[in-house]
């Protein structure tokens, strides 16, 4: 299972950053209202979508422990539940495997 | 209440926006200027280390608090109307923008403005066709992750220097479009710029204009680039810059009677009734005031003073 960004998501990092936190925006067009991520949950939505379909679901988890210096086995249920809730609001795309790849 | 966005954010978010709504409406749009400009030319080397010569590329940092965009004039209806029915409206009319009539602002509740170019002054080829010459080495280049249409390089750097030549001598963009560029990155943007006939005023952003002495947007380009010229100056050599008759009394006559909009904005107030009033009478008594010298002159005879006051009997 990979994820991607959907094509209407557009997505913002400011290159001014407050130290050791994270800001991302969103928004889906052409309508939607921009959204704001921090910390964790950008990490994780970055982790997932800037990839393009590269990413499997441990290599997110993987990155997010990386990037936030937790133990990827107790962050993993919390990190799956997330990018279940960003595919639920159209944030994310979620590609399963075809039957030939699984 | 809607999320604040810093600036760069609801700019680049701006951009993709009006991307969408083009691509779904089969419009075509050309991004320029702030988050659209290329890397390539917004890189500059920086010396890190004397001793070993070490260079480090950086980008110069741009600001823009809106998104401009340059919509295929004969679309230009159409792109109103598509992005009117996502929530942008019309905050300032074409004829209500710039002297030149060239842009329009749209505003949105949630995202910086867009202003939208139908043509770019500087540019004396027909905007259509000007449009097609760009829109057929077009690229693309991602911004806020969604690809969106721009022109060329040759060409993004022409368009900055057409609008530094607009903003006095003193202007960044010289520097990062031109003084920067190789030579035969300065050579295309040349070449762009004859076909676009936009000769005259790529020499004035490069302090080249005195090869252009005979053209007649020469005197315009020398007022612009360098922010001189009395107000009669700059309408003078306007309408000695226009193409036709027709064009040129056109542009006269809005220069010296524009609309209320941009009277206040010239004031800095809003302006209604009398004072509106007060104002085209201000404006139209200097305008007429200093073309009847220069009729004067013109027919070799003594300048007539008009009476602007009833006579008054003591």
């Amino acid at each position: 299972m990979t994820f991607r960004i959907p094509p209407r998501v557009a997505w913002y990092v400011p290159a001014e950053q407050a130290v050791g936190h994270l800001t991302l925006y969103l928004i889906q067009l052409p309508d939607g209202e921009p959204l704001v991520l921090t910390d964790v949950a950008a990490q994780i939505w970055i982790a997932a979508g800037v990839s393009d379909g590269a990413a499997e679901v441990p290599d997110v988890v993987q990155a997010v422990a990386e990037a936030t210096g937790e133990d990827s086995c107790l962050i993993e249920d919390s990190v799956l539940d997330y990018l279940a809730y960003l595919v639920d609001r159209g944030l994310l795309l979620q590609d399963f495997p075809t039957s030939s790849e699984s | 209440m809607s999320l604040e966005l810093p600036t760069s954010a609801g700019v680049s978010f701006a951009h993709a926006a009006v991307q969408v709504i083009a691509v779904g409406r089969v419009i075509d749009v050309l991004h320029i200027k702030g988050p659209a400009v290329r890397n390539l030319i917004l890189a500059e080397d920086t010396l890190d280390d004397a001793a070993s010569g070490h260079f480090t590329e950086k980008l110069v940092a741009r600001r823009s608090i809106d998104a401009d965009v340059l919509v295929r004039p004969s679309q230009v209806e159409r792109f109103l109307e598509a992005v009117g029915q996502h929530g942008w409206r019309l905050s300032v009319p074409f004829a209500d923008g710039s002297t030149f009539e060239h842009a329009a602002t749209l505003v949105h509740p949630s995202l910086a403005p867009v202003d939208v170019h139908r043509r770019f002054p500087g540019v004396g080829l027909d905007p259509e066709e000007a449009f097609d010459r760009l829109w057929r080495d077009h690229s693309t280049q991602a911004i806020a992750g969604i690809d969106s249409w721009t022109p060329s390089v040759a060409a993004q750097r022409l368009i900055l220097l057409l609008n530094a030549a607009r903003g006095g001598s003193n202007h960044d963009d010289r520097d990062v479009a031109w003084n920067r560029a190789t030579a035969g990155e300065q050579e295309e943007v040349r070449e762009i710029a004859r076909e676009l006939r936009a000769d005259v005023a790529l020499a004035a952003a490069t302090g080249h204009l005195e090869e252009y002495a005979d053209r007649r947007e020469h005197d315009l380009w020398e007022l612009l680039s360098a922010g001189a010229g009395t107000p009669f100056q700059r309408w003078r050599a306007r309408i000695r810059a226009e193409t036709n008759p027709v064009k040129a009394v056109r542009t006269g006559w809005r220069l010296l009677v524009p609309t209320s909009h941009r009277m206040s904005l010239e004031a800095g107030r809003d302006l209604v009734g009398l004072d509106l009033l007060r104002a085209y009478v201000q404006r139209l008594t200097l305008g007429f005031g200093q073309t009847a010298g220069l009729v004067g002159r013109r027919v070799g005879g003594r300048i007539t003073q008009r009476r602007l006051r009833p006579r008054t009997r003591g």
